[in-house]
C-alpha cells in the first residue's frame, strides 16, 4: 500500500508544482514573476519526463563491461538535456524584452502597461481627429 | 568591479582550472557525463566570473565582442558544415560514418567535431547574453 | 521498500515547499534566489533518477547561468512587486481544476521504476545496443544526442544561436550608433 502510494507520489507533487507555475503565470501581474513562473513550470515538466525514464535498480546510461546491468531509459535524458539549455536561452530573451519594456513604459506591472497603452491610443485618436478636421477645413 | 584583493587573486587562480575542467567535460563527453552543452556553460562561467570581478571593460579586453560574435556563429556553422560534408561524400545529412576509415572511426570523429561546435556556440551565446545585459544603458534608448 | 523512492519523495516535497514560499514573496531578489534553490534541488533529484547528464546541465545552467542572468536583469527592474488587490479567484480555480484532472489521470500512469512500462519497450533498447555495437561510445546519452538525433540537436543549436542574436539586438546601446550617424552626416555634408 505504502509502496504503491510512493510510486505515484512523485507524479502528484510534480502536477501540483506545474499548477503552481501556471498560477504564477496567469495570476500575477508582474512580468518578472511571470518569467519565474514559466521556469517553475518548465522544471516540473523536466522532472515528469525524467521520472518516467527511471527503472528501479537501474544505473545511469553509461555502458559498462558487465552485460547484465540494467540502464535507465536514455531517451528522455537527451530530450531534457537540450531543453534545459534552450530554456535558459529563451528565458534570457524574455528578460531582455522585460528590460526594454521597463525602459520605455517605466513599469513592469501589467495594469500600468495596458493603462499606458490606452492613454497612447486615445492621444493618437485625438491627433488623428484634429488632423482630419484641419484637412476638411 | 571589486577592490577586494582576495576576490581578485582567487579569480586569477581559478580562471585557468575552470577552463581546463570545461575542456575535460567537452572532450570526455563520450566516456562519462558531459558534452558540448555543459562544457560551453562551464567555460562561459570562467569569462563571466572574470567580467564580474574585474569589470566589463577588462572582460571585453579578454574576449572582444567582435571575436565573440564570430565564434558564436562559427559553432553553428561547424555543425551544419559537417552535415554538408557528409552529403558531398555521398551519404545523407549528418551521417558521420563516411568521415573515417571505418564506421566507428567516422562516428567518433563526427561526434567530436559537432560537440565542439555545440560547445563553441553555447559558450559564446552565454558570454554575449551576460555582456549585453550588464552593458545595457537604459536611459539612452528610445 | 526502495530507499531511492524515499529520497525522491523527500526532495520533491522540498521543492513543493520552495514553490509555496515563491507564491507568497513579493521581493524580487528573494524570488531569484528561491528559483536558484529550486533548480539545485531539481538537479539533486535528477541524480537520484539516474540522469547524470541532465543533473550536470541543470546544476550548471539552471542554478548557475540562469541566476546570473536574472540578477543582471534585476539591476534595471523595480526591486519590489507592487501590492495590488486584484481578484485571483478565477486563475486559482482554473489551476485547481486542471491540477485535479491531472492527478485523476495519474492513476493510469505506470508506477515509477517499472521496467515493463511502455516507454522502456521501444527504441531505448535499440539505442543502448546500437551505441555499443555501431557507434562504440560508452555514454549512450552522447551517442543519441549527437548521432541518432543529430537533426534535433542541430535545431536546438540554431534556436540558442537565434535567441543570443535576438538578445544582442534588443539590448544594444543606441547612443554610439547615433554618434556614428551624426559623424557620417557631417562627413557627407
Amino acid at each position: 500500500m505504502i509502496t504503491s502510494a510512493m510510486g505515484i507520489w512523485n507524479y502528484w507533487i510534480v502536477f501540483i508544482l506545474m499548477m503552481i507555475g501556471l498560477f504564477i503565470v496567469i495570476g500575477r501581474k508582474n512580468l518578472l514573476k511571470k518569467i519565474v513562473g514559466l521556469t517553475i513550470f518548465q522544471t516540473s515538466v523536466f522532472l515528469l519526463y525524467i521520472t518516467l525514464g527511471k527503472i528501479t535498480g537501474g544505473t545511469a546510461p553509461i555502458l559498462t563491461e558487465n552485460s547484465s546491468t540494467i540502464y535507465s531509459n536514455p531517451l528522455p535524458h537527451v530530450l531534457i538535456l537540450t531543453a534545459i539549455v534552450v530554456g535558459v536561452a529563451t528565458t534570457a530573451l524574455a528578460l531582455a524584452l522585460v528590460v526594454r519594456i521597463n525602459s520605455i513604459y517605466g513599469s513592469i506591472e501589467e495594469d500600468d502597461i495596458s493603462a499606458h497603452d490606452l492613454i497612447d491610443y486615445h492621444d493618437q485618436n485625438n491627433t488623428l481627429k484634429k488632423s482630419i478636421l484641419q484637412n476638411s477645413k | 568591479m571589486y577592490k577586494n584583493p582576495i576576490l581578485r587573486v582567487c579569480t586569477k587562480i581559478l580562471f585557468a582550472p575552470i577552463i581546463l575542467f570545461g575542456l575535460y567535460v567537452q572532450f570526455h563527453g563520450d566516456y562519462g557525463p558531459g558534452g558540448g552543452f555543459q562544457a560551453g556553460v562551464i567555460v562561459a562561467s570562467a569569462f563571466i566570473l572574470y567580467s564580474i570581478v574585474f569589470g566589463l571593460n577588462e572582460g571585453q579586453k579578454l574576449l572582444p565582442p567582435k571575436v565573440n560574435l564570430v565564434l558564436l556563429a562559427f559553432g553553428a556553422f561547424l555543425y551544419g558544415a559537417v552535415g554538408f560534408i557528409t552529403m558531398l561524400m555521398g551519404e545523407p545529412f549528418l551521417s558521420y560514418n563516411v568521415l573515417g576509415e571505418n564506421y566507428q572511426a567516422g562516428q567518433h570523429l563526427g561526434i567530436l567535431i559537432i560537440e565542439f561546435g555545440v560547445g563553441l556556440t553555447v559558450c559564446n551565446v552565454m558570454i554575449a547574453l551576460f555582456n549585453s545585459f550588464s552593458g545595457y544603458q537604459p536611459n539612452q534608448g528610445s | 521498500m526502495n530507499i531511492e523512492l524515499i529520497i525522491n519523495a523527500f526532495l520533491v516535497t522540498l521543492m513543493l515547499g520552495i514553490a509555496m514560499s515563491l507564491l507568497r514573496t513579493r521581493s524580487v531578489i528573494f524570488t531569484v534566489i528561491l528559483t536558484s534553490a529550486y533548480s539545485l534541488i531539481a538537479a539533486l533529484m535528477f541524480i537520484t533518477l539516474d540522469a547524470v547528464d541532465v543533473a550536470f546541465t541543470e546544476a550548471a545552467v539552471g542554478a548557475g547561468i540562469s541566476t546570473i542572468l536574472f540578477l543582471a536583469a534585476m539591476a534595471y527592474l523595480p526591486r519590489e512587486e507592487e501590492k495590488r488587490i486584484n481578484s485571483q479567484l478565477i486563475p486559482a480555480l482554473s489551476c485547481i481544476v486542471l491540477g485535479a484532472i491531472l492527478i485523476w489521470c495519474s492513476f493510469d500512469l505506470p508506477e515509477i521504476g517499472l521496467a515493463s512500462s511502455p516507454i522502456h519497450l521501444h527504441l531505448a533498447p535499440d539505442y543502448i545496443i546500437g551505441s555499443k555495437n555501431d557507434i562504440g561510445i560508452p555514454n549512450v546519452v552522447t551517442s543519441i544526442l549527437a548521432s541518432y538525433r543529430g537533426y534535433d540537436t542541430f535545431g536546438e543549436v540554431i534556436v540558442i544561436f537565434t535567441a543570443g542574436i535576438a538578445v544582442l539586438t534588443l539590448l544594444q546601446n543606441v547612443k554610439k550608433d547615433k554618434k556614428k550617424i551624426k559623424k557620417k552626416v557631417i562627413k557627407n555634408v
